[in-house]
């Protein structure tokens, strides 16, 4: 399967501060948690499970745990070139905008993953 | 990456500037409200958030309409309101810290703007008119749910139908260079059902008498209030 560039692995001392800073939702049904063409609401870190990327009702990419998703798009106000469904009983931190800003000023450059950092530079 | 999203993403933009809770607010305050806000074009059935989920912000409708709908526990949906240009959905969910107690789906074409909790919450703080314009939205909403409870026990389907039409001409109505007044809203027969607490066939039933008697007109899914103070006295209000 093509990588579509939009996911990021993030490391498990990362995940667990972020998993401290915005503690996990998990979904027990399959849900649509990103539309195509829309921006994110939020960011989301997947703890455990998996997500589906869609292009045309088509799995085209999915992402597992440790993965990040739809930063760069929420703070950049960018669309989603796809629709990202959550599969059942899978976990992610929410990241929304404020916290999101709360983290790039809370820690230090060198600890943030390199899609913070993107947003730092 | 994709290009920017090209929808209006100042306040200052937004075609219904002038009637949402933020509109007091004035260069940078209402420029920090941007530059914390998601915009997203909505297609008709697509889901804004789901009951029972927790609540992760406030929707600000900028155009559109979208249907707030509660499921009961026999699966049974019921449309409670509809959230038009100007209208905050979400924002009771915040402050209650309560999951969301309703679904929000865009009945057609919608633009609506995304505002995260933590940032809602500090706003209220901060901006008094904020906070006064919320507080003046749950109060409304309120009023308007007492209202339609007391309508569910004091008024009969085809008096709830009339009252119903009157509503949508209140939020939706325009005039037309012939006098009627158009509804500016295309909800399904089982949408309209839904609000008044009726079944489709009696919804029709007492839709068909209203265009008997002349008070509104159809066109399709468009409908035309001909004979307003007719409907009133229909509706038996004291408008």
């Amino acid at each position: 399967m093509k990588n579509l560039f939009v996911i990021s692995k993030i490391e498990q001392n990362f995940i667990d501060k972020l998993a401290k800073a915005c503690p996990p939702r998990l979904y027990n049904a399959e849900s649509e948690i990103i539309y195509e063409g829309h921006t994110p609401t939020a960011g989301y870190l997947l703890i455990k499970g998996e997500v589906h990327f869609l292009k045309r009702k088509r799995v085209v990419q999915t992402a597992d745990t440790g993965s990040l998703f739809g930063v760069l798009e929420l703070m950049n106000n960018q669309p989603l070139k796809y629709t990202v469904r959550i599969q059942p009983n899978s976990q992610v931190c929410i990241l929304d905008k404020s916290t999101i800003k709360e983290l790039i000023s809370e820690f230090n450059t060198d600890e943030l993953p390199d899609v913070f950092k993107e947003l730092v530079a | 990456m994709s290009k920017k999203n090209d929808l209006p993403f100042k306040c200052d933009d937004c075609p219904s500037k002038g009637q949402g809770i933020f509109c007091e607010l004035e260069g940078a305050a209402l420029n920090d409200v941007g530059d914390h806000k998601v915009v997203n074009a909505y297609k008709k059935g697509q889901t804004l958030f789901v009951q029972g989920n927790p609540p992760y912000g406030m929707y600000c409708v900028s155009k559109g309409n979208i249907k707030i709908t509660q499921v009961g526990e026999d699966g049974k949906e019921s449309i409670v309101r509809i959230a038009t240009a100007g209208d905050v959905i979400g924002h009771r969910s915040i402050f209650t810290d309560q999951y969301y107690n309703a679904t929000a789906t865009a009945i057609d074409d919608s633009n609506v703007c995304f505002i995260d909790k933590k940032y809602i919450l500090k706003l209220v703080q901060k901006e008094p008119s904020v906070a006064c314009n919320i507080i003046s939205k749950l109060g409304r909403d309120l009023g308007a749910a007492e209202h339609r409870i007391s309508s569910f026990y004091q008024k009969n389907v085809r008096e709830r139908l009339a009252e119903l039409l009157l509503l949508l001409k209140e939020s939706h109505g325009s005039n037309e260079a012939d006098g009627r007044i158009k509804l500016n809203i295309k909800l399904t027969r089982e949408e309209m059902a839904s609000i008044i607490g009726t079944a489709s066939e009696t919804l029709i039933r007492f839709m068909s008498e209203l265009k008997q008697e002349g008070l509104v007109e159809q066109d399709g899914k468009t409908i035309y209030i001909t004979d307003e103070k007719g409907l009133i006295d229909f509706a038996n209000i004291g408008y």
